[in-house]
């Protein structure tokens, strides 16, 4: 079994978790026990470096974590078809995709490099931002239509997905574009008019301004994403993180007021939006 | 009949800035009549929704060239505007029945300005703002293919691509999804695509290798000949008048010594082939 993952920060592996929803997903999805997750590396553009789909055996399950920190739906798009594309051509078909998008603001930029031709650099509010940022209503125009094409791409192949769109999309511009009814919304975790990050900011479901989840939020993706794809099997929260992690992450959630209360305002948590909230309106 | 075009300049009739001078015009007189259809030419960008789906009043027995063509544009912005436009077809339940997607220059991106409005990077125009890098640009525009190669199947659409500049060769070679793509609906491969050979003959009107009139109605037969359409070209001068009709300018000879050289064909490369 194959299941592939793609995403942005709120996705991806960092020093704090061990566990993320996608891990508690493959523990509930995998028919066995274990399962070997690779982080697919740099070089989709041509071969994909260390993911040979030739060469996973049929007999074990994988675990493919695409997510990076900073990643655009750009490149979230652009990996995800050419990754299902070789699956297929491979004849080795991914068996569940779950696919996180970010910020609908966010870009990618190729630039020249001297060891390996081109880099991809992410434009987002926090890094790269001078290259200029993608701006409404183009910005959630666009990502709607990586959404119709994957969500096509998934159905052609009846490859089971689902959609988790974690940063809202803007109200506006959903309200007059003529393309959201296209879109199944039976495979989204939540509507793209709210996203999972003002909601977990709100709930104590993160652990930080940017609205990143900390093991509830992590635990809530996992069981929206099994309820989807219709799958029982998930255990008790305390299966998946230990008592110290979860009291960490109470107790910070706890003394994060100022996240609470301007959920809505935060935006993408960069300084200038954190120190805009904390500016009294005279 | 319903057309829908796609492309840059070298689709939007550069050489006089007119729209008739385009083969996707010629391929229609040939199938239809000269002056028989109706054109909807988009222009200059809007802001996408912000106008009515198009296919909603159309008439049953008219013909239609929905051309959307223009100067500049990338393949990120064909790609973005015909998906756009096959589905708002498929909502209002019309029929495209030849889609004509010519293929930009694969460095080409597109970027937006202050008020949103998307504005085109390219060689030419805002390469400040940084035009895309092989290998990605060449496999960008390759996964572009495949998507909209997917869509006409799904939708019936007959179509044909026309990859007027050639793709990176190494870049190409490097790309592992070429077979999936159906190569018979290409008026020329990849790898040289239509730019230089024109240049080469003298089929164009500037460096920039824009088809002139000869390079026009050879496409149009072309794509006629990919539609099985073998005998319908209409006669040249049936179409063009004497007066049209200016073969060489005064660059010819520069542009056929270099035709594989230009490229893109910026001030900066005129200046280094001229030196």
């Amino acid at each position: 079994m194959i299941i592939y993952s793609n995403g942005c920060s709120h996705t991806a592996a960092t020093i704090d978790y061990d566990i993320y929803y996608i891990d508690i997903l493959a523990k509930v999805l995998n028919n066995k026990p274990s399962y070997e997750w690779v982080n697919p590396t740099e070089g989709h553009y041509n071969t994909f470096k260390n993911v040979d789909f030739n060469s996973l055996s049929k007999n074990k399950n994988y675990l493919l974590k695409h997510a990076e920190h900073g990643k655009s739906n750009d490149l979230i798009f652009f990996e995800t078809y050419n990754m299902v594309i070789d699956s297929i051509r491979c004849n080795n078909k991914i068996d569940y995709a779950i696919i996180q998008f970010s910020g609908v603001n966010r870009r990618l930029q190729t630039i020249p490099d001297v060891d390996k031709d081109v880099k991809l650099i992410h434009v987002n509010p926090h890094d790269n931002s001078h290259l200029g940022v993608k701006l409404e209503p183009f910005a959630s125009e666009q990502s709607l239509q990586y959404l119709l094409i994957l969500q096509e791409l998934f159905k052609t192949h009846n490859i089971p997905y689902v959609f988790i769109p974690y940063m809202e999309f803007d109200n506006n511009v959903l309200e007059l574009t003529d393309k959201l009814h296209l879109i199944d919304t039976t495979r989204l975790t939540c509507s793209l008019y709210d996203g999972h990050r003002t909601d977990f900011r709100k709930r104590g479901y993160c652990r930080d301004a940017a609205g990143h989840p900390n093991y509830r939020g992590y635990y809530e993706l996992a069981m929206k994403c099994l309820d989807i794809l219709n799958k029982k099997g998930i255990k008790p929260v305390e299966v998946y993180y230990s008592k110290e992690k979860r009291m960490f992450d109470d107790d910070l959630a706890e003394k994060q007021d100022f996240v609470k209360l301007f959920s809505k305002n935060l935006g993408d948590g960069t300084s200038d939006e954190i120190e805009k909230c904390k500016t009294p309106i005279i | 009949m319903i057309v829908y075009s796609n492309g840059c300049s070298h689709t939007r009739g550069a050489c006089r800035n007119r729209y008739e001078d385009s083969y996707v015009y010629i391929f229609l007189s040939s199938l239809v009549g000269k002056n028989n259809f109706v054109s909807i030419n988009k222009g200059f960008d809007d802001i996408h929704f912000n106008n009515p789906n198009l296919y909603k009043n159309l008439e049953p027995n008219i013909h239609y060239n929905i051309f959307d063509a223009d100067y500049g544009k990338s393949n990120d912005k064909i790609l973005y505007e015909t998906y756009n436009q096959v589905l708002s077809a498929v909502q209002e339940g019309v029929q495209i029945d030849y889609a004509i997607i010519q293929l930009s220059g694969v460095n080409r991106r597109m970027h937006w300005d202050m008020y949103g409005n998307l504005i085109n990077v390219n060689l030419h125009n805002n390469v400040e703002l940084g035009p895309k890098f092989e290998p990605t640009a060449t496999h960008h525009s390759i996964q572009q293919i495949i998507i909209l190669q997917n869509l006409f199947q799904k939708y019936n659409i007959e179509y044909v691509f026309i990859p007027y500049m050639e793709f990176d060769s190494v870049s190409l070679s490097k790309n592992p999804y070429l077979n999936m793509i159906d190569f018979s609906r290409f008026t020329t491969n990849l790898n040289e695509g239509h730019r230089n050979d024109f240049r080469k003959k003298l089929w164009v009107c500037d460096t920039h290798g824009h088809p002139n009139y000869i390079a026009n109605y050879y496409l149009a037969n072309k794509v006629l000949e990919l539609f099985n359409y073998d005998d319908c070209l209409m006669g040249f001068w049936d179409y063009f008048s004497d007066t049209d009709v200016a073969f060489f300018n005064a660059e010819s000879t520069f542009i056929k010594k270099h035709y594989n050289k230009l490229g893109d064909a910026t001030s900066e490369i005129i200046k280094k082939l001229k030196n």
